[in-house]
């Protein structure tokens, strides 16, 4: 068994390498993130910091399994890219573990092949090893990493989530969720839980019959809730500015329908920080 | 292999994970292995099988899908810092794909991800790939459990 560099030195080895030379010590210091105990801790001092470091900007994609999450966040990468040439972004995505085996198949990367050889692009993908909340424990600790990387944008897909597991508005400065016609009807969204965190409701899959009914549907549990108090999980960024009743988009992220709509909204960082 | 049996008289037998009766209990390190399936062909039948059964023998699986290049297949190898890389071939251009791959893992600082091949791949070709540095070849038949053991088994010694 060969010996496993340390955090201390994993870091260094990021700082000091370039372009696709930083993919793998960045990779290997994200698996010391969710595998070695008191991790978050050890590279805290490593940096001689104070915190975990974050992405200036942190998103979150929730929703039911299927409603078109990762084929979404490979949509704005790309449209984001364009958009955004000085930008870096870190996708993070979470898959359920078996409370069985212990096993895992991670399939979100399958819908963001294209984004495979963007040297602005990192993509990992994570279990949930028993987190019940929608995201993995570790979360804290992979954004710093994603940080070190260069990460101007992190994008956070959650495992399929059922109506309370909102433990994305923990880490996300704007959690978006989305939602697919034919796989709930208008009194899902009277409910608690993903109604109250979301930041925008996205209507993916607007090529299919039925997403205009879900989108009026949404808007009106949207605007029925607007003088209730905006709940966060975290405090919002110094500066970011979240409209008081959240937005409602239709898009498509096969046709590539409503991105721009929706890029709009997104509280971009004005400046890479790199 | 014994049968394995039910410990508590608690758990219903048909709660224990699937994977037991099978003869490969949990294992006892989780490894992360990505599958893909490079080539021009479509099918990834033999691809998601084995990724299903190294979940089911409680293993991180980072599925790719098809088409893959091995550029791609590397890159995304790196990022997930898996253990290893299985690729699943079913046209005749192993050797080359495997090469590829192999030289680039050494470009990335990574030949510690340690790779494995299945499909229909002659035995002449089975030779030649092991003497790359392929760890195993699975050709048609290997057993679920004649899979995993032999891919832990090889992650184990590095
Ligand atoms: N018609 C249509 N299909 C879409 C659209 N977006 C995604 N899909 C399809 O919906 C299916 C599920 O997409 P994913 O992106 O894997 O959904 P997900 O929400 O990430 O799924 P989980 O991660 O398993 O929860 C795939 O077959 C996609 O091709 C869309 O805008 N229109
Ligand atoms: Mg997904």
């Amino acid at each position: 068994m060969s010996m496993q560099p340390t955090i201390p030195e994993l870091v260094a080895k990021l700082a000091a390498s370039e372009g696709t030379a930083r993919l793998r010590p960045a990779g290997r210091l994200i698996t010391a993130m969710v595998e070695r105990p008191n991790a978050a801790a050890t590279l805290v001092e490593a940096l001689n910091g104070r915190d975990l470091p974050r992405p200036p900007l942190v998103i979150g994609f929730t929703g039911a399994p299927g409603a078109g999450k990762s084929t979404l966040v490979d949509a704005v990468t790309a449209r984001l890219l364009e958009r955004r040439p000085d930008l870096r972004i870190a996708i993070l995505a979470v898959d359920p573990t078996s409370p069985f085996t212990g096993g895992a198949v991670l399939g979100d990367r399958v819908r963001m092949m294209r984004l495979a050889l963007e040297e602005r692009v990192f993509i990992r993908s994570l279990a949930t090893r028993g987190q019940l909340g929608g995201v993995c424990e570790a979360l804290p600790g992979v954004l710093a990493v994603a940080t070190l990387w260069g990460a101007d944008v992190a994008l956070v897909e959650t495992v399929g989530v059922g109506q309370s597991e909102i433990d994305i508005a923990r880490h996300a400065d704007m959690s978006c969720i989305v939602m697919a016609p034919g796989l709930g009807d208008g009194v899902q969204w009277l409910k608690a839980g993903l109604m109250e965190v979301g930041d925008a409701f996205l209507v993916n899959k607007c090529d299919r019959d039925g997403a205009t009914t879900l989108h009026s549907q949404l808007l009106s549990a949207v605007e029925s809730r607007q003088h209730a108090p905006r709940r966060r999980l975290r405090p919002a960024p110094v500066g970011m500015v979240l409209p008081q009743v959240p937005p409602v988009l239709s898009v498509s992220a096969e046709l590539g329908q409503g991105l721009d709509d929706l890029l709009d909204i997104l509280p971009l960082p004005a400046a890479a920080h790199h | 292999m014994s049968e394995v049996k039910n410990m508590s008289p608690d758990v219903p037998t048909f709660w224990l994970p699937d994977a037991a009766p099978q003869g490969h209990p949990a294992a006892p390190v989780r490894r992360r292995i990505l599958i893909g399936k490079p080539g021009l062909d479509g099918h990834d039948r033999g691809a998601k099988y084995v990724a299903q059964i190294l979940r089911d023998a409680g293993h991180e699986v980072i599925y790719t899908g098809i088409r893959r290049t091995p550029e791609q297949i590397v890159a995304a190898a790196v990022q997930e810092d898996v253990d290893a890389i299985g690729l699943s071939l079913l046209s005749g251009s192993h050797n080359a794909l495997f090469a590829r791959v192999l030289e680039l893992l050494r470009a990335q600082d990574a030949e510690d991800i340690a790779v494995f091949g299945g499909g229909v791949i002659p035995d002449d070709d089975v030779e030649r790939l092991l003497a790359l540095g392929v760890q195993a070849v699975f050709t048609p038949g290997t057993s679920a459990a004649e899979i995993v053991s032999r891919i832990e088994q090889v992650l184990s010694t590095r």
